[in-house]
């Protein structure tokens, strides 16, 4: 679902308490990165532009040298995929969509969360926290996700290189730049 | 006056290698910059080439000819893959690739001069390339900029600056050995 409620499910410390009120109530942003993702023992490199609004979303995946290889657009309830061969494509979700078309079981729902550093509202979560009340590494969803820096902007910290990992798919994502509206969304 | 396509074949044939500094823009299709980056790059023939992109971060596109790298620094990871079934019909293969296989791969076509830019536009025969159109323009007999459009309306320009034609070049350029701690996927050609 694109749509993104507030708050999250709190344990842990107050300074993780603070921290993740403050971060929850991001519900928009610009993200510009670097995707590296590895199935069955074959790396693939793509440059990532997410951009989140409360009520949708769109992904753009690029090589290296700026082709396009595949565009996400998502609103409650429907998201469609472009990809370079001219196919297009609907589903209710876009993990349905990765999957079909891409062979990723990658849960963007979960990720809208995790790119935040923050667990998802609902599956049990493991989290570790670091001295400063933040996410280190997050267990859930049959995911084990590394938090390996954050990075100071509009006065929150966010994440800026996650490392994830399900039992098939490796997703390491560096985030060159985060841009909030100015209201946080 | 349109050309004909002797300056491109004259930097086909006589280009063995090349350096020059580059800056990457990538527009979605209502032609809003989505990325901007710097970097350098220096290929030989054939197929030999090496793009370090330093702005915003470090990222390296290595081919010895048979193997592609791609390492990500900040990731810890490099990808490894034959070259052949990486890079079919892309920038930096054609710049690197001989005469004989552009007329074979791409429809060439002289363009009008613009602002002292005598542009050549390239259409891959082959419907699956990778992308739709590549336009590459030489200020003189210079290469200056090339454009790429692909299948999502995505456009990359490249803007090259400080191109130095035939440099002696360190053939390790064209290698690349993993540093310590970085993670090797794949295997090479």
């Amino acid at each position: 679902c694109a749509a993104v409620p507030p708050t999250t499910p709190l344990e842990g410390d107050s300074g993780w308490r603070r921290h993740a009120e403050a971060v929850g109530r991001i519900t928009a942003w610009d993200l510009q990165g670097r995707v590296a993702l590895t199935l069955e023992g074959e790396a693939w490199h793509a440059s990532l532009l997410w951009q989140q609004l409360p009520d949708s979303y769109r992904l753009r995946l690029s090589s290296p040298l700026g082709q396009g290889v595949a565009m996400v657009e998502g609103r409650a309830g429907e998201v469609r995929i472009a990809l370079p061969d001219g196919t297009r494509d609907r589903a209710a979700d876009a993990e349905t969509l990765l999957r079909r078309h891409l062979g990723w079981r990658l849960p963007v729902d979960g990720l809208a969360w995790w790119v935040r550093g923050l667990p998802r509202p609902g599956p049990e979560a493991r989290p570790r926290f670091d001295d400063a009340g933040r996410l280190v590494r997050l267990e859930q969803s049959g995911w084990r996700i590394d938090y390996l820096d954050y990075v100071r902007v509009g006065g929150q910290d966010l994440p800026r290189r996650v490392f994830l990992a399900s039992d098939h798919l490796e997703v390491r994502l560096v985030v060159s730049h985060w841009t909030l509206p100015p209201d946080g969304g | 006056a349109a050309a004909d396509t002797d300056r491109l074949t004259r930097f086909l044939s006589d280009t063995r290698a090349l350096r020059a500094t580059f800056t990457q823009e990538v527009r979605d299709m209502d032609g809003a910059v989505m990325e901007r980056s710097t970097g350098t790059m220096v290929l030989e023939r054939p197929d030999r080439f090496r793009w370090d992109y330093l702005e915003p971060a470090e990222q390296h596109v290595i081919s010895d000819g048979r193997t592609l790298w791609l390492y990500d620094p900040e990731l810890l990871q490099v990808s490894v893959r034959p070259l052949g079934q990486a890079l079919a019909n892309t920038p930096a293969l054609l710049l690197g690739g001989d005469l004989g296989r552009l007329e074979e791969n791409f429809i060439v076509t002289p363009l009008d001069d613009q602002e002292g830019i005598h542009w050549y536009e390239l259409v891959p025969r082959d419907p699956e390339a990778v992308f739709q159109q590549m336009l590459i323009g030489f200020r003189g007999e210079t290469l200056a900029q090339m454009e790429l459009t692909d299948h999502l309306g995505q456009s990359t320009r490249l803007t090259f600056s400080d191109v130095e034609a035939n440099p002696g070049l360190d053939p390790a350029l064209f290698g690349f050995t993993p540093p310590p701690g970085v993670d090797v996927i794949g295997e090479g050609g």
